[in-house]
């Protein structure tokens, strides 16, 4: 399958630029876990309220991170005209969409996990039902990815691309943050069985997210 | 009229307001679009019905 | 069909969607009856006056989403090889703005029910929290489209955009009720939302403002999408016209290098 060949080769560079260049390590992760912190001076961290929303602030905190992840995503195809590399390099719409929305999914699990462990130490929840966080966590950061990546290619080269994405991003994500909050509220108070369904609309989100993004991606990269 | 008549006629004026407005600027700004195309030479009409059937016509790719 | 015979069709179009919308508002606020009978707030017995906002806020949120619709076949269209062509680009943009002028009047219309109905401005209602999802989707949209570009860029980019947001608003609202079911504070939602519409006048009514504010889109998007044609093709023609002035003077002088 050179179309999921290809997508790894551009996945293996986006995440070796990071590698090297340190951003999302120094610079989006600090700030996800910055957000958590904020929260708690916002919310009365003596009061039983930070374990009750953790769920939210925690989706909340991997949303943010998520918008910068994909401008960054994208201001590295911006610089030295990579766009037109990665455009002449005759690879497929398809595996350059399914490569780096996959290298941003690598990038945001990584940061959900770094996340999930502040929100353990600093809210003081209970991290319990990891069959049910696992598969939620996937299901909603492929959505996100997914999403992101298109969005990042609509804005990608624009002056106004650092303001815009967040406003496109942002409200199509909504269903995704109270589907994934929903659930890992659920795991979070021991009632598994009633995560279920909100994975099913995570899963189905991603699916729908990722259909379009394979399909539209060579028009983008092409065109816009 | 009972006593949430404020309610009532705040919508109603809202209403009146925003569409009156957009209606207001959309009519004024085709009015100057209209001279400003019969200053450039042809009538706006003319030029709308010309661009309309040279993008239907061609396939943009 | 003559440009001039056009505009009359045109005048004719917007003649009919002032009179059928005043009509409206004529009919709601001083024909219908209160709901309820009589002083029906205080007693108790039905909504009183305040459903009258009802009579506007029905048609503007039928007209967003006709709105919306009317975007996304246009994108379509615009997508389809066969009938690729500016203009549906042109009513796609055209169209999702009157959206989110309709989407807001309705948010704002609900609220100000609401208030004297619900006892509060916003409810998390599903129906409510879609609507204020759609906004920001449609708002998102309109600034895509504002960034320039060529128009082809931009019909691509926005009409991708555009099935995008639409493909979000199922999933959006099967979201949201399921999210509203789960813990629903029944206090908010008492007999008082029920709303009987069983007098002919109300119907009408309603069926009136419906027609009537369907008409004004009709009129609006129409003109919109001919102010969005001539706003474009006068932008062509000056950078021609700018082009020609230039060529012109590197014609007068020779000698000097020219780059244009």
């Amino acid at each position: 399958m050179t179309i999921l060949s290809d997508a790894l080769a551009v996945a293996g560079k986006d995440l070796r630029i990071e590698a090297r260049s340190r951003v999302t390590l120094g610079q989006i992760l600090p700030f996800g876990v910055l957000v958590l912190l904020l929260f708690a001076f916002a919310l009365d961290p003596q009061s039983r309220l930070l374990p009750n929303v953790a769920p939210g602030l925690f989706w909340i905190a991997v949303l943010l991170a998520a918008v910068l992840a994909v401008s960054r995503s994208f201001a590295v195809e911006s610089e030295h005209g990579a766009r037109d590399a990665l455009r002449l390099s005759g690879i497929d719409g398809a595996s350059v969409f399914l490569g780096k929305a996959g290298a941003i999914v690598l990038e945001l699990l990584a940061l959900e996990v770094v996340l999930l462990i502040g929100t353990f130490g600093l809210y003081n929840v209970n991290v319990r039902g990891l069959e049910v966080l696992i598969p939620t966590a996937v299901a909603a950061t492929c959505g996100i990815a997914a999403t992101g990546t298109v969005y990042g290619i609509l804005a990608a080269g624009l002056r106004v691309r650092e303001t815009l994405v967040p406003l496109l991003v942002l409200p199509v994500t909504a269903p995704v943050l109270l589907g994934a909050t929903r659930a890992f509220d659920d795991a979070l108070t021991g009632s598994t069985g009633d995560a279920w369904p909100w994975v099913q609309l995570l899963v189905v989100f991603a699916a729908v997210y990722v259909t379009a993004g394979i399909v539209a991606f060579e028009s983008l990269l092409e065109e816009a | 009229m009972d006593r949430n008549w404020p309610y009532v006629a705040t919508g109603y004026l809202l209403t009146a307001g925003v569409l009156g407005s957009y209606t207001t600027w959309l009519l004024r700004k085709l009015r100057r679009a209209d001279r400003l195309g019969a200053a450039a030479g042809g009538a706006p009409q003319a030029a709308i019905a010309a661009d309309a059937g040279a993008s239907a016509g061609e396939r943009v790719s | 069909m003559s440009a001039q015979s056009r505009s009359v069709w045109q005048t004719a179009l917007g003649a009919v969607a002032a009179l059928a919308v005043g009509a409206t508002v004529v009919m709601a606020l001083f024909v219908v009856p209160a709901d309820g009978g009589r002083d029906a707030f205080v007693r108790g017995t039905g909504q009183g006056d305040a459903y009258r906002l009802l009579f506007l806020h029905v048609p503007s949120a039928w007209l967003a989403y006709l709105a919306f619709g009317v975007t996304a076949l246009a994108s379509l269209l615009w997508l389809f090889p066969r009938t690729r062509a500016l203009h549906w680009d042109l009513l796609a943009g055209a169209s999702a703005e009157l959206g989110v002028i309709f989407t807001g009047l309705t948010l704002a219309l609900g609220s100000l029910w609401g208030k004297p109905i619900w006892g509060q401005w916003w409810a998390w209602d599903a129906r409510l929290t879609t609507t204020a999802v759609l906004f920001f989707l449609y708002l998102g949209y309109l600034a895509l489209r504002r960034v320039g570009g060529s128009p082809e860029q931009r019909a691509m980019r926005s009409s991708i955009a555009a099935l995008i947001a639409f493909a979000d608003v199922p999933i959006v609202h099967f979201s949201v009720s399921w999210w509203t079911t789960l813990h629903q504070d029944g206090s908010v939602f008492n007999a008082k939302m029920q709303i009987h519409i069983q007098d002919t006048s109300m119907q009408a009514t309603l069926l009136l403002g419906v027609a009537a504010f369907t008409v004004l889109y009709a009129y609006l998007v129409l003109r919109r999408v001919q102010l969005l044609a001539v706003e474009e093709g006068l932008a062509e023609r000056e950078l021609e016209a700018a082009i020609a002035q230039r060529v012109a003077a590197a014609g007068a002088r020779p000698r000097e290098a020219v780059s244009i």
